[in-house]
């Protein structure tokens, strides 16, 4: 994997959404991971089209914390996985 | 996969900042972990997790002057140092 985007601000969509598309511009192969309030980006349905197709996890345990009782629209995870993803991604960009 | 040398600064949230450290290490990588900003909260989950960090190994710093006694004091030098020499530098 090329790139590993890590967000945890509810900010962070703004730009993340233009590096995904980016990324597909580049041929470059991605996965995200979302912990903290990073995981609310995911209430944006243009944020999610634009991830469909690559990896996409959140931590659980921030969504049952930032989006109660929403339904999750990428895979549910945890730190876990976020260490698995630091392992296999070339480069990480912190948002 | 391989294994990274991997620097979290705790910046917004000194909680969710040890947490995540913490789980880094669970594929093998070395997480440094930086407070920065404030002072540390006393509370019984900022308790819970400093002993997590213990658990795996990470010895945190600083860059609040007000920890100082009890970690590590890291000025812009040396955190830019830091920063140049990890694979991976998360903010949180």
């Amino acid at each position: 994997m090329n790139l590993l985007f890590h967000v945890t601000t509810a900010q962070s969509g703004a730009l993340l959404v233009p590096l995904v598309l980016a990324a597909r511009r580049a041929n470059a192969s991605f996965a995200a991971f979302f912990t903290h309030e990073g995981v609310k980006t995911l209430q944006n349905a243009n944020l999610v089209a634009a991830l469909a197709g690559s990896r996409a996890v959140v931590c659980e345990e921030s969504w049952h914390r930032f989006c109660p009782g929403l339904a999750c629209p990428v895979e549910n995870g945890s730190q876990t996985i976020n260490s698995a993803l630091m392992a296999e991604a070339e480069r990480v960009v912190s948002l | 996969m391989s294994e990274k040398n991997i620097l979290v600064l705790a910046r917004r949230d000194h909680a969710e900042a040890m947490r995540v450290a913490a789980g880094l290490t669970i594929f093998g990588h070395h997480v440094d972990l930086v407070f920065m900003d404030r002072p540390v909260e006393e509370s019984a989950e900022n308790a819970a997790n400093v002993e997590l960090l213990e658990m795996c190994d990470i010895a945190p710093q600083t860059t609040v002057a007000a920890l100082a006694d009890d970690l590590p004091l890291l000025d812009a030098a040396a955190l830019a140092g830091a920063i140049q020499a990890a694979d991976i530098t998360l903010s949180l």
